[in-house]
């Protein structure tokens, strides 16, 4: 049996999904609030080992607080997140980027007065993983830019060093908010082969409202709509077809 | 020329063009240049790399010079000791005070270093008036014995001895600067702190490691200071004087290399010529303090190391970067 699934996969990598091996994330009860204002109700998700999960929804709708629930950036009022079987909840940010669970927020911010060379180097020397190679592989450009300053990096270029970065470390998890936000639509096409491409060796979770981008990324969709998770989408041509729009 | 000023040859033609002045400046003048640069250097450091301003600097300052002075007035005699002395109580103060005050940000971090020096002032003037006699200060002028190799007791020794102290100081900075993850994590801090934690760093310590080395500095200018001038009193916790190394630290350029020392020169220069000829000499040092900030917020050293960047940039720039095969 595992020898036929070796077989079928295109990449010749075993996806643990197909295998049914326990989820890496696991979401049970979250709930989270700004103050007095309650922004996540009762949120359960999973994340499957290489999968890639997408959670759609309006502005405003609690993608990003959850997203940053589950890296421990924000502490939730109630519930649990599992992360390879342990408890993140409590835990600071460094810890959890340690663990392997890497956070890239949406507002493309690398650090400007450090080059992409410098600013790769940090990832390396807190992961101790040197190898650059494989974010060369995925960004080619960056070996062209790498002692460029941050701070003359264009958007796409931005965000190619921030995913570089986090991929450093090998980790097994990558929550990404808004990757497309701002960035040409050949840039995201670019962006979409790059996403099949990590996915081979970490799971990928994208907050996002570019439709268009989730239904040529994500195997699975969890819609939101003000706080609450309304509808699973894992049916393929659901997803290609945008079918989740009518939850929103 | 950026290169070449933060190399480490850069770093001894500079101190060493400064100690060939002594034949056209006074060497008193150039001694508090260099005592007064090395106590900015900590200042600018946290200014400029992690974007923490400290209107509390003589507190730590302070902390060294007394250490020293004690050391010299009750127990021994021996300037080297002295100064390792205030040194390590330096040390110790900013460890423990350093791990309340980097939970601070911005204006409250300015602020409880300006309240700490208050403290401070007050502890020495007043508190432990008994050992420190307070304004009066202790007087060391005798207590110090001829040191080997360099006599510190003597204007000459100490005037190198200063000299080959900030160079060491540069050096280390340098490196922490230039070299080091830890100065690079530090702009990272002051760029943004969150997105450090997202790359698995503990900012905490970051910052509390370089709240320490910075004040540490200061106590080290302080020890010095008290050998230098053979005494030490309350008046050196001043808070009057807090805003001295923050406008050093800004005039130079905060988070440079030569911005300290730079700045300390003009700084005491005008001092020391100015209130010859007019009794209120901060007037000018304000003025050229705002002119200087209008003309670009990074102080001389740092406007001409953007320039030179600036320069660079443009250069590279210019040249073809993108291909089909780069890719995003």
């Amino acid at each position: 049996m595992l020898l036929i699934l070796l077989v079928l996969d295109d990449m010749g990598k075993l996806r643990g999904m197909e295998m049914g091996m326990p989820n890496i994330v696991e979401v049970k009860n979250l709930n989270a609030a700004y103050g007095q204002s309650k922004v996540l109700f009762d949120i359960n998700l999973h994340i499957k080992p290489n999968e890639r999960v997408a959670i759609v929804g309006r502005n405003g709708a609690g993608k990003t607080t959850l997203q940053k629930c589950i890296a421990s950036l924000l502490h939730p009022t109630s519930g649990s997140v599992v992360y390879d079987g342990t408890e993140l909840v409590g835990k600071q940010p460094y810890e959890v980027a340690r663990m392997g669970l890497k956070y890239i927020d949406q507002d493309k911010h690398v650090f400007l007065d450090l080059t992409v060379r410098e600013n790769l180097e940090l990832s390396s020397y807190a992961t101790g993983d040197y190898e650059w190679d494989k974010v060369f592989e995925h960004f080619p450009k960056l070996k062209i830019l790498i002692d460029r300053k941050g701070a003359y990096l264009s958007g796409g270029e931005r965000q190619m060093l921030m995913i570089g970065r986090a991929i450093l470390g090998d980790p097994k998890v990558l929550l990404v908010d808004e990757p497309t936000e701002g960035l040409a639509p050949s840039i995201v096409d670019d962006l979409v082969t790059t996403f099949h491409e990590l996915s081979r060796d970490c799971a990928i979770m994208t907050v996002g409202q570019n439709l268009s981008f989730v239904s040529r990324v994500a195997e699975r969709v969890y819609a939101m709509k003000e706080g609450r998770l309304v509808a699973e989408i894992t049916d393929e041509v659901e997803i290609k077809n945008n079918s989740y729009c009518e939850y929103l | 020329m950026k290169r070449f000023l933060n190399s480490w040859t850069g770093i001894i033609i500079a101190f060493a063009l400064l100690y060939s002045l002594k034949g056209v400046l006074p060497a008193a003048f150039l001694t508090e240049v260099v005592i007064f640069s090395i106590y900015a250097m900590g200042c600018s450091f946290l200014i400029g790399r992690l974007g923490l301003t400290s209107f509390g600097q003589p507190a730590f300052l302070a902390f060294g010079a007394y250490g020293a002075g004690v050391y010299l007035y009750y127990f021994g005699h021996n300037s080297y000791v002295a100064i390792l002395v205030g040194v390590l109580v330096s040390l110790v103060i900013n460890m423990l005070v350093g791990l309340f005050m980097v939970r601070l940000n911005s204006s409250y971090f300015t602020l409880c270093n300006q309240a700490f020096c208050v403290v401070t002032f007050f502890l020495f003037q007043k508190a432990l008036v008994k050992w420190t006699f307070g304004d009066n200060g202790l007087l060391l002028i005798s207590r110090m014995d001829p040191t080997p190799f360099i006599d510190l007791t003597t204007t000459k020794g100490i005037y190198l001895f200063a000299f080959l102290v900030a160079i060491a100081v540069w050096f280390f900075y340098q490196y922490l600067m230039k070299k080091s993850v830890f100065g690079a994590t530090c702009l990272c801090v002051k760029d943004n702190e969150q997105k450090l934690r997202f790359l698995g760093y503990k900012t905490f310590n970051i910052k509390w490691f370089a709240f320490v080395i910075a004040n540490t500095t200061a106590g080290l200018a302080g020890a010095i200071y008290t050998i230098y001038f053979c005494m030490v009193n309350a008046n050196i916790a001043s808070v009057n004087t807090a805003s001295e190394a923050v406008a050093i630290s800004m005039l130079g350029g905060a988070g440079t290399l030569f911005g300290p020392l730079v700045g300390s020169f003009l700084f005491i220069g005008l001092k020391d010529i100015a209130s010859q000829f007019i009794s209120h000499w901060e007037v000018l040092v304000g003025l050229l303090l705002i002119i200087v900030m209008l003309a670009g917020e990074k102080g001389i050293v740092g406007s001409l190391e953007g320039y030179i960047e600036k320069l660079r940039e443009k250069r590279s720039l210019s040249k073809p970067a993108l291909t089909k095969e780069g890719g995003l």
